[in-house]
Order: structure tokens, then C-alpha cells, then sequence
């Protein structure tokens, strides 16, 4: 057991934070994400979790901090040219190396995982130890995984699952490296994680969600958990633009009775 | 009450950052609307947000043409063209809100619409308060309004919130009298 003297504790407020460059969120966020988090990103589709996400990248890169982007679901090509075009996107921070992408069946490949169904516990290591590499060699400091529901796809039990995600997160901690992990889930889900796993374990968790309020289908962001900063826990109505995600607060009207949900 | 003719003058005197009701008689709607997007903004590097949720934007705009007004500095935020099903297409300088129930959504597109086209000084024209009470609730109406002027006052924009004299209510009239610092009544010069 480490004594007290060995561990060193850091005031939430002397903590470092990553500055996400979404202007509303960090104000949620009382200045941004600690450095350091693993935050799950997560929501049904549509939300704008992917758009979310790669914006936190591309401002990361744009202050000279370098970025990746694991995509998991889709080739990251496709998934570049589905994305709004931002005003504010270089694309020499592609050819710089600051903003970086890598397709995960191209990592699963190279570990010999590609016609796997199932990862056993070292190929698990195998690909943390791949993740870490890449990391350490080009000094990663703000990584997206999209979606990590995906991988917890191929782990298939509880067990797996948490031990993915406790190296995952441990390793990118060492290198002071802030991470967002997509996590999907279905719109009626009672959770915040497709396994419940990754939830628990996750620094921070940012809940994004589709609303229906008479008729209308609003984006929302909600943070629910963010360990080592104050936070604000209201929902936000977001919009996904050219010039970024937008957010402003949603509207309570005193607690009226709408559409059959009380606001 | 003033006289239409008096309205240029009047919004000379007032400051950056001002929040105003206007209370418009309907036989000078439309020369308040070129007043506004005109002759208030003439000869400075100004653009007008213009927040429609009365008439459609392009009813609006085929007024400011046939006084031939410069509408390059005017963009619009257009709330009713869907719900009447009137969009065709997507003009420059018309941005749509699906319904006027989606408050929150028009807070954004102004929202986006100041961060797109930084100018040294903005004016966020709402027409009307009248209308989006007939899709809102007041309690509702009264935070959206709050939240979004004080927004708009910290970015130092002109904000004013138009509402119809012959559609008179004492509760909007209680509403804009406590989120604006200024209410002006207007009358037709005929």
C-alpha cells in the first residue's frame, strides 16, 4: 500500500485543464476538461458525438497540441467527409501531423485480431500496448476513440470490458493525455454506457441525447459526471454549425407541463 | 406614442448593448422594418440579425426590394417558413428554424450568425413577440427573452423586440417592460 507521503494530491482547482475549444462547454466545464480524463461521450445516433469529438481535436491541434483520432466504426475518410465543414478546419494540420488518424481495422490487422470474434485477455494487452505505442511516439495529447462500444463488442464479458477500459484509461493518464471515448447507446437506454462498465470507470462522462418536445427534436448535452472540476449539470440545446458546436441553456418555462413532460 | 417619422432619431440616442420594445402600429409595420434595417445601420459596419417569426423571410425581403434597400448587411433567422411549409430552397441570407416552438434553436442561430459574421456592431431585430406567444407560453417566452438579452447585451448588440399595438396584451407588455431597458410606442404618420 502506497503511504501518504507517495501520493501526491492535486487541488481541484490547481489542476490543469484541457481546454476543449467549444466555447460553451468549457464554461460547463469551468474551464475545460482536467488533463488527464478519459470522458465518455455518450448517446444514440445523431447526437453529435463524432462531430463533438473531432472538434475537441481540431482545436487541440490549432494550439499546436497533437491529436488522434481512432475510428473504429468507419473509415475515418468516409467518416471526415460526413462531418460539418468547419471554417475554422487546416487541413495542413493533416499533413503537419498534428491531427492524426488511424482506422482501427488496420491496428487489428497488424495484431493478427482482424478475424477475431472475440479478443482474448493479452490480445487486449496487445492492443493497449499498440494504443500506448502510437501515443508515446508522436506525444498524442488529446485522443478520440469512436466508438469504443465497438471494441467492448468484441470483449464480450464485464470482465474484459473493465479491464480494457482501467489500462486504457491508466495508460493515456500516464501520458497526460485527454481522451474521448464514443460510447453508443440506444435512445430508451436507463444508462449512460452499452455495458454499464465503461460508465463506472470513466472520469467524466458527457450524456448527449436526442429530445422530443411537441414535435420537435432538439440536441442536447448534458454533463453528468466530470471528476476534478466543478461543473454545471443543466441541459444544454446544442447545434452542430460551420463555425462549431453552439450551445445554449434549455428553457424550463417555470417547470410548465409540455408536450406531456414536465421541463 | 411617436410619430414613424421620428423613429430614425429616436434609436440615434440609444446605446450599444440597449434592449428595446417596439410597440408598432400595423399601418407602419413596414417603415419600421426599413427604418430599422436601413437607416438605422446606414453608414456603419453594422449588420442586422433579423429574427422573423411573423411573415416569411422572403415576404421581407421582396420589401426591402421594392424600396430598394441594400440587404447585404441583413441576415435573416426565419422561424415560420417551415411551419407553413413555404421553403423551396435556401437563399443566402436566410437561415430557418423548423418551428417557433424551438426558442432555443433561434437563441442558437443568432448565436451562429454573430460568431459566422463578426461586424463591429450587430442589431438582433425580434418580430414579433406577439407571434412567438401564440406557440409559446408566457413563462417560457419571458425566460427565452431574458437569457437571449442578456446574451445579446454582452456581446454589446442592439436588440429589439417588435410587438403589434392592435394585438395589445398586458402580459407582454409586463414581460418586455422587464427585460428591456426602453419601449417605444410607434405610430403611422398618416
Amino acid at each position: 500500500m502506497r503511504t501518504k507521503d507517495e501520493i501526491t494530491i492535486i487541488p481541484d482547482e490547481k489542476r490543469e485543464k484541457c481546454v476543449t475549444g467549444i466555447e460553451g462547454l468549457d464554461t460547463i466545464l469551468n474551464g475545460g476538461i482536467p488533463r488527464g480524463n478519459s470522458v465518455l461521450i455518450t448517446g444514440s445516433c445523431g447526437t453529435g458525438k463524432t462531430t463533438l469529438s473531432l472538434e475537441f481535436l481540431v482545436h487541440g491541434a490549432r494550439k499546436d497540441e497533437n491529436c488522434l483520432f481512432i475510428s473504429v466504426t468507419e473509415a475515418s475518410e468516409k467518416m471526415l467527409n460526413n462531418v460539418v465543414p468547419y471554417d475554422f478546419f487546416d487541413s495542413s494540420l493533416i499533413e503537419e501531423g498534428k491531427l492524426n488518424f488511424v482506422d482501427a481495422p488496420d491496428i487489428y490487422k497488424e495484431l493478427g485480431l482482424i478475424d477475431k470474434s472475440e479478443f482474448s485477455f493479452e490480445e487486449i494487452n496487445g492492443l493497449i500496448d499498440k494504443i500506448n505505442d502510437i501515443v508515446e511516439k508522436n506525444d498524442i495529447k488529446r485522443l478520440v476513440v469512436d466508438s469504443v462500444t465497438s471494441i467492448c463488442f468484441q470483449l464480450k464479458t464485464e470482465e474484459k470490458i473493465r479491464d480494457f477500459m482501467l489500462n486504457l484509461m491508466k495508460t493515456l493518464s500516464s501520458h497526460d493525455c485527454t481522451s474521448l471515448l464514443v460510447s453508443e447507446i440506444s435512445p430508451e437506454a436507463s444508462r449512460y454506457s452499452q455495458y454499464g462498465v465503461e460508465e463506472a470507470i470513466a472520469d467524466g462522462i458527457i450524456m448527449m441525447g436526442n429530445l422530443e418536445r411537441q414535435g420537435d427534436l432538439l440536441r442536447t448535452l448534458q454533463v453528468v459526471k466530470m471528476r476534478g472540476t466543478d461543473h454545471s449539470r443543466a441541459k444544454y440545446v446544442l447545434d452542430l454549425t460551420s463555425v462549431g458546436v453552439l450551445l445554449v441553456p434549455m428553457l424550463k418555462g417555470g417547470g410548465e407541463e409540455r408536450g406531456g413532460e414536465r421541463l | 406614442m411617436i410619430d414613424i417619422d421620428e423613429l430614425p432619431e429616436k434609436l440615434k440616442s440609444l446605446d450599444s448593448g440597449s434592449a428595446v420594445a417596439l410597440k408598432v402600429d400595423v399601418e407602419a409595420y413596414f417603415d419600421v422594418i426599413t427604418t430599422l434595417t436601413d437607416d438605422f445601420t446606414k453608414d456603419k459596419e453594422m449588420q442586422v440579425i433579423y429574427t422573423t417569426s411573423t411573415i416569411s423571410s422572403s415576404t421581407i425581403i421582396q420589401v426591402l426590394d421594392a424600396f430598394e434597400i441594400d440587404k447585404s448587411k441583413v441576415q435573416f433567422v426565419d422561424a415560420v417558413s417551415y411551419m407553413t411549409m413555404g421553403v423551396e430552397e435556401h437563399p443566402d441570407g436566410v437561415t430557418y428554424v423548423e418551428s417557433p416552438t424551438m426558442l432555443e434553436n433561434i437563441s442558437l442561430k443568432i448565436e451562429y450568425l454573430l460568431k459566422k459574421y463578426p461586424t463591429e456592431e450587430n442589431t438582433v431585430v425580434i418580430d414579433s413577440i406577439d407571434s412567438l406567444a401564440i406557440h409559446n407560453h408566457n413563462r417560457i417566452l419571458s425566460e427565452f427573452l431574458h437569457i437571449l438579452i442578456s446574451n445579446l447585451r454582452s456581446h454589446e448588440c442592439y436588440t429589439f423586440i417588435m410587438s403589434v399595438s392592435e394585438q395589445d396584451s398586458e402580459e407582454i407588455d409586463n414581460m418586455l417592460a422587464m427585460v428591456c431597458d426602453d419601449f417605444i410606442e410607434i405610430g403611422s404618420s398618416e
